[in-house]
């Protein structure tokens, strides 16, 4: 068995197509992330929506361009980015072009006016959607000031005799303390590499299983022909192949890991052990996906079934989130749409693995989850010996 | 005409791969598609819709105050309920149920009442977000906006209780500002579905034109397949113009089995569309095809593996899809990866799609597509000619050699 085992993981190594999928790709994939995401804030600060304001005599008088002065701040809740423009056509033109979410302007009686493009026009429609809304609430909130006074001294003008009454009212401001209610600061960026480790354990172990297990099947290749006629149980052969592809699907994923940790510089909230064994183990059952789908009667050798392992491997991760933010929205959908797909896509569940240590203090989501990877790996290892079992090899 | 169907014949032998990279992931994106551009659906072509974040309020005082604050966030935002328990709450921010949580803490109507009344300072709420701050901080000051109304109602009306406080903030916090879309022209309601579905084609058309032109112009590059054509009566540019029509003919397969399935599943999102604005979209797509087979090409007279093949167009397609701006917006992207991005043939073709449903004005549009289409052009006239550059050095190499030996002879 031994023998077996280190043979295979020789001729892993030394197979073109495993270092291509299993070490090059995973490597070149959180590489093209690193680049995509260096704009993305992640480290929990407030990107300010920039708009523009007219600069008139309007603005001057409106008690409006105090609030917006207040919140262009240079603190780290700086909420706007104003670019003050010296008429509505250099305003619409920084709308046109993208540079702002909205202009400011003040109308006839001193009150803001907010334009903004419509949510379809070049570009996301739900992030303008939502600049355009943080735009309007804050016009909103001046406005709501404004009638509160008025009808407080419409019902009761004997209240502003003392004229420091006004600017005390005010003065009231509820504050907000911000508390991490997760375990590590809520990032965007993170769920994106998470499904890109869950595609590369499922890649390694799929393929590793595969390939090895099409190496062993008398009925697939030449090697396995000759493998039958050695004096070694099959059983031992097979104990031997699958350990093998295993220790290197473990071994490609930690280079990974280790990747995103010391090159990428992805947070896992300090629980690498866990994740290391998390890997581990959703490499187990990826194996036993590969192994499944080796041991299966179908017609064609190795490259069709690895094409077809690719093929869903691929897809699985799409529908994980991996594709950016349209695949996240799908993946997220799905999830509450029908829960169970959640525990059922293994990309899904094996990025979750890691979600979950990232985000709860508690242990048990990421226990459960690790148990419905190790449950996985056992249920599709049996189907794997069921069908490996009950083939026969009449032509030989 | 025999090379040329011998060419389709040894691509049909791989026909796995066209399963796979173009009839599998087109297929798994017309979901994702369909389902995102839903969510926008609902959007005019010159209208601006609300966001409506999703708050959750964690009341642990009970006031009137409290109250009135879970009232309101239930009228204009989406209130979800989640239970006062620490993992309840990294659960609803983890699955991102909640743009943001604001808890208010026991004691809060009441202290707020006396810091309004007594000039002092007043007490906070305590908030956390998601993984959106934006969102988060929009939820945020939804709540906060309300309770600084309530307070200041309290600090104007010394005499008024918690109830009347409530109820004064909640008349003035119906008022709203006014709001004006500016008549820039949007881009047609719907039609994100059609360019969105095409986007997401990027990758599979790239990585499927790559491999499987790829590996049938390699096949013609093996020294007995090069032995038997140079055997026969036709000259090597006829043998190279019948594999290069047969790669260009599995293009074209690929782009017309993209383009039916964005015609076919966006057929409706199309209505009110000037043909030409469909036309245009489709002929990015084509040009955009042209530089995987320049690239095949190109791969193929280096006498590219299988395993290479898949690895160039496989990485190279997600680059340049990643990098286009179809996958994930532009708007998020640092400008110098922005300006990296335009290295890239997928940026070009995406600008086409995202801007040519913005004006039914050709002329408007004119110069922006005819630099677009020029650029997807020139990607692929550049690494066509790098292909044929590496194809000749090969061929003055090759004779040298064989000059060399005869001299030795």
């Amino acid at each position: 068995m031994w023998t077996t085992f280190i043979t295979t993981v020789k001729s892993l190594f030394r197979t073109p197509s495993v270092l291509i999928w299993c070490i090059v790709f995973p490597l070149a994939l959180p590489t093209l992330f690193m680049v995509m995401f260096s704009g993305l804030g992640n480290d929990g600060t407030l990107d300010p929506v920039p708009v523009a304001v007219i600069e008139d005599q309007s603005w001057r008088d409106s008690g409006f361009s105090q609030v917006i002065e207040a919140l262009d701040g240079e603190d780290g809740d700086r909420l706007l980015q104003v670019t003050y423009v010296d008429d509505e056509e250099a305003g619409r033109a920084l709308i046109e072009d993208g540079s702002v979410a909205g202009m400011y302007t003040i109308d006839s009686e001193l009150m803001p006016v907010v334009t903004m493009p419509p949510d379809n026009y070049a570009g996301s429609s739900g992030m303008r959607s939502l600049r355009g809304t943080i735009l309007q609430r804050v016009a909103d909130s001046y406005l709501q000031n404004y009638r509160l006074i008025e009808s407080s001294f419409e019902e009761n003008p004997q209240v502003f005799t003392n004229p420091g009454t006004i600017s005390e009212a005010l003065g009231v401001s509820v504050g907000a303390e911000r508390f991490s209610a997760t375990r590590s600061l809520p990032d965007e960026t993170v769920r994106y590499y998470y499904v890109l480790l869950a595609m590369v354990a499922l890649m390694a172990g799929t393929q590793n299983a595969l390939v090895s297990l099409c190496w062993l099947q008398p009925s697939v290749s030449v090697l396995g022909a000759r493998r039958m006629v050695a004096g070694t149980s099959r059983i031992r052969q097979l104990m031997g192949v699958i350990l093998g592809s295993w220790v290197v699907s473990v071994f490609c994923s930690y280079l990974s890991f280790g990747y995103l940790c010391l090159v990428v510089g992805i947070d896992f909230a300090g629980r690498e052990g866990l994740c290391l064994a998390g890997l581990a183990v959703a490499t187990l059952a990826s194996t036993a996906l590969g192994a499944l789908v080796g041991a299966l009667p179908l017609k064609g050798g190795a490259d069709v079934r690895s094409g077809a392992l690719l093929a869903l491997v691929l897809g699985l991760c799409v529908i994980a989130g991996m594709v950016g933010t349209g695949s996240m929205e799908l993946s997220d959908a799905l999830a509450q749409a029908w829960p169970p797909e959640a525990w059922l896509n293994p990309a899904r569940l094996i990025a979750d693995l890691f979600y979950s240590l990232y985000y709860y203090d508690s242990l048990s989501p990421f226990g459960l989850r690790l148990l419905a990877c190790a449950a996985m790996a056992g249920a599709l290892f049996a189907a794997s010996a069921v069908f490996l079992r009950r083939q026969r090899y009449e032509h030989l | 005409m025999s090379i040329f169907k011998a060419a389709l014949r040894l691509a049909a032998r791989h026909r796995v791969y066209f399963l796979i990279y173009l009839v599998a992931l087109s297929l798994c994106g017309l979901p994702m598609v369909l389902s995102s551009m839903n969510a926008t659906a609902d959007v005019s072509a010159a209208g601006h819709k609300e966001y409506i974040a999703s708050v959750a309020v964690i009341d642990r005082d009970g006031s009137a105050i409290s109250r009135g604050l879970t009232a309101h966030v239930s009228q204009t935002a989406e209130l979800v309920e989640v239970a006062d328990e620490t993992y309840a709450i990294q659960d609803a921010l983890a699955q991102s149920h909640v743009d943001g949580v604001v808890v208010i803490p026991q004691g809060f109507g009441q202290d707020l009442m006396d810091a309004a009344h007594a000039g002092s300072d007043a007490p906070e709420v305590q908030v956390a977000y998601g993984t959106d701050m934006q969102s988060g901080t929009l939820a945020m000051s939804e709540a906060t906006g309300w309770l600084s109304l309530a307070g200041r109602a309290a600090a104007l009306d010394p005499a008024a209780d918690e109830h009347e406080v409530v109820s004064r903030a909640e008349e003035a916090s119906q008022e709203r500002a006014g709001t004006r879309v500016t008549d820039v022209q949007a881009a047609q309601a719907g039609t994100e579905t059609f360019t969105g579905y095409l986007g997401f084609n990027l990758y599979a058309l790239f990585v499927t034109i790559v491999v499987c032109v790829g590996l049938m112009m390699s096949r013609f590059r093996t020294p007995e397949m090069r032995l038997r054509n140079g055997a026969s009566p036709l000259s090597f540019s006829q043998v190279n113009r019948s594999v290069v029509g047969a790669g260009l003919v599995l293009t074209a397969i690929a782009w017309g089995w993209v383009s039916a399935l964005a015609l076919g599943f966006g057929a409706g999102a199309l209505e009110g569309a000037a043909w030409w604005q469909v036309a245009l979209c489709l002929l990015s797509l084509f040009l955009y095809c042209l530089v995987p087979l320049a690239m095949a090409f190109a791969l193929s007279q280096l006498n590219a593996s299988e395993e290479m093949l898949n690895a160039v167009g496989n990485i190279l397609g997600l680059a340049s899809s990643f990098l286009s701006g179809a996958w994930v917006t532009r708007e998020l992207m640092d400008s110098s990866v922005q300006a990296l991005a335009r290295l890239t043939p997928g940026y070009w073709c995406n600008d086409v799609l995202v801007s040519a449903f913005t004006t039914s004005d050709w002329g408007a549009l004119a110069g922006r597509m005819a630099t677009d289409l020029g650029m997807l052009l020139l990607f692929a006239v550049v690494t066509a000619l790098v292909g044929a550059a590496v194809s000749q050095a090969r061929v003055l190499r090759s004779t040298g050699s064989a000059r060399a030996a005869r001299m030795a002879e």
